[in-house]
């Protein structure tokens, strides 16, 4: 009875084994995947450059993409719906922020032999070609229904409602949110994939201090962003609510606009120290302090849930209170970790990095 | 024997799985529950501004402005200002905390402590309205007597209340940005203090009291705690506090409050 049981135990145990392996077979990713996923990306939006091209920021020398809705719709935004000229302003600076990392750290991983490839990198691989595929049929979809959007305002422009006009743009606002959470997701893979190969444990890899810090701070940015904006909607507020609470928002997301900027130039510094080990590792636990504190600010905005706030509740606090009432602090501490946390890191940054 | 052997080991199973659905959903509810009690105090219940706050405060207010010199009362006043200062500290922080054995060794006395206290507030502010309005000064100054029982327990409470949580928040904050060496040891000098406190007699109480509200005042600052990590000068001495303990050169201004 005894030698029965072990028996139909192990033919369990043996057959769970089989399928977890062969389910791993078919789903193995390499180096090369990627290559040809990231080649053909970039071959992608290199046919779309009319839309996809970059030009440098009025807000600094930095290349950014600027994209733009098309010369018609732009010229109706900026005359009737400028919050919609911000939002854009905003999709751009997130887009750009997260195309750059890509271009700047694809080769660390590109650039791998097989030898050299190990069992952590390998897991993250498949992940990183999903997204990169998945951010290129964005780009189509992205791109088709940018052109839908030029071809309606062209012909209906002078015609159609405002109803009718904002419900096009509303349409077209949720492709472009889907389009730049693609490029984010792409990059945060990606950097899961550049940690993975241990590249950021090894003092003398050149260009270490960027690389690691590139790749830490990205999440925080990219995830501060989409969690904001993908949610947030400027032109809901109720008549008769306290405005305080909109303009608290819009002063949280101009802050984290400003800040980018500045953590752009840092990593666009040309003259970097030489960290000693013990720097290094200085940077590396202040760096996971910030981390923990990013976690506590996402866990913040998801209870403040600023889409219900401003959709269901049209921005009225008072009102948004009765049904979470805990939002108003939530909100409290997502300024403190935008006006108080990051800046403070960032000059903490500055300052440790600056040759 | 084979029924007997297959039927133990799935009621295992499904006790194993019972087990760990309700201690999740406990652990949630019990964090819940003290988050929700500590903010609903602070803006709603005996720590907000149009409560019970007020109506005691103006009545301390005005016992001094007739007879200053009356230590009870300054004690009094200076513990509610005290725990006013901790109550807006643990309302923005008590939500990002997590579960322990810390926690569930606590959570009952900051619940029980928070009833008690509101019980006591609302005692005092109804006797207070009922026995002053429209009676004259010499009426109103005996009336100390009565609200006097009512504050100390209602000190007692708030005290057991606000150990608890300063035993919580360290133990259990997520934030390595707020939840840092400076807050540890000054969340933990306050323990020491309020646990103390019965021991006591007047002049330690008053002194007591008076060090406590010096630190809730001058170091629960927002951009003191947040900014401690970026400040070596506060790390060194606090480093010191840390490791000397009553021996360090900083601890006494520590302790006052002024450092």
């Amino acid at each position: 009875m005894k030698k029965k049981i072990v028996s139909i135990l192990s033919l369990c145990v043996i057959s769970i084994a089989c399928v977890v392996a062969l389910a791993g077979c078919g789903s193995s990713t390499n180096v090369e995947d990627v290559k040809t996923s990231y080649d053909s990306m970039t071959a992608i939006m290199a046919t779309y450059d009319r839309v996809l091209n970059k030009s440098e920021s009025s807000r600094n020398t930095r290349e950014y993409y600027q994209i733009s809705y098309g010369n018609v719709v732009d010229g109706y935004i900026r005359s009737q719906q400028e919050d919609y000229l911000e939002l854009r302003d905003y999709y751009n600076s997130v887009f750009s922020f997260a195309m750059s990392y890509v271009d700047e750290n694809i080769t660390v991983i590109t650039n791998l032999d097989a030898d050299e490839v190990n069992s952590d990198t390998r897991g993250t691989l498949k992940d990183l070609k999903v997204s990169i595929d998945d951010f290129t049929e964005s780009v189509q979809n992205f791109i088709d229904a940018r052109d839908r959007l030029d071809v309606y305002f062209t012909n209906y422009g002078n015609t159609a409602g405002d109803a009718e006009k904002l419900s096009r743009l509303r349409t077209f606002k949720r492709e472009y949110v889907d389009f730049v959470d693609k490029s984010v997701q792409m990059s945060l893979n990606l950097s899961n994939s550049v940690e993975a190969t241990g590249i950021l444990d090894s003092v003398e890899h050149v260009g270490l201090t960027k690389n690691y810090i590139c790749n830490k701070i990205l999440r925080a940015y990219n995830e501060l962003y989409i969690l904001d904006i993908g949610t947030f909607n400027f032109n809901e507020t109720d008549d008769t609510a306290d405005p305080t609470t909109k303009n608290r928002i819009e002063a949280v997301l101009d802050k984290l606009q400003d800040l980018m900027d500045e953590y752009s130039s840092i990593m666009q510094m040309t003259s970097y120290k030489t960290l000693t080990e013990e720097e290094l590792d200085a940077i590396k636990e202040m760096m996971n302090k910030f981390i923990t504190e990013l976690d506590v600010y996402v866990e913040a905005l998801e209870i403040l849930d600023i889409r219900t706030l401003s959709v269901d509740y049209k921005n009225d606090m008072a009102d948004y209170l009765l049904h979470n009432d805990r939002a108003l602090i939530c909100l409290e501490r997502v300024e403190n970790f935008v006006n108080i946390s990051l800046p403070d890191f960032l000059t903490y940054l500055d300052e440790a990095v600056r040759g | 024997m084979k029924k007997g052997i297959i039927f133990t080991v799935i009621i295992l199973i499904v006790a194993a799985i019972l087990t760990v659905v309700f201690v999740t959903l406990f652990k949630e509810r019990d964090t819940d529950a003290v988050a929700n009690r500590v903010i609903s105090v602070v803006d709603e219940g005996y720590l907000s501004e149009n409560s019970e706050k007020e109506t005691i405060e103006d009545y301390l207010d005005y016992m001094l402005e007739n007879d200053a010199q009356n230590e009870e009362i300054v004690l009094a006043k200076t513990l509610y200002q005290t725990y006013d200062n901790l109550g807006d500290f643990y309302r923005e922080h008590i939500i990002f905390t997590s579960y322990n054995s810390t926690y569930r060794a606590n959570r009952s006395d900051v619940i029980n402590g928070l009833n008690t206290a509101g019980d006591r507030a609302e005692d005092m502010a109804s006797y207070i309205t009922s026995h002053t309005a429209g009676n004259n000064q010499s009426w109103e100054m005996r009336t100390w007597d009565d609200v006097r029982v009512m504050m100390l327990e209602f000190i007692e409470a708030n005290n057991q209340t606000f150990v608890a949580l300063g035993n919580i928040y360290p133990a259990c904050g997520n934030s390595q940005i707020v939840n840092n060496d400076f807050t540890t040891e000054v969340l933990g000098a306050i323990v020491d203090h309020l646990s103390s406190y019965e021991n006591l007699d007047e002049q330690g109480r008053l002194a007591t009291a008076r060090s406590v509200y010096m630190m809730t005042t001058n170091y629960l600052k927002t951009d003191l705690v947040y900014g401690y990590l970026y400040d070596s000068v506060w790390q060194e001495q606090i480093e010191d506090i840390k490791e000397n303990g009553t021996a360090s050169a900083y601890y006494l201004s520590f302790i006052t409050g002024i450092l």
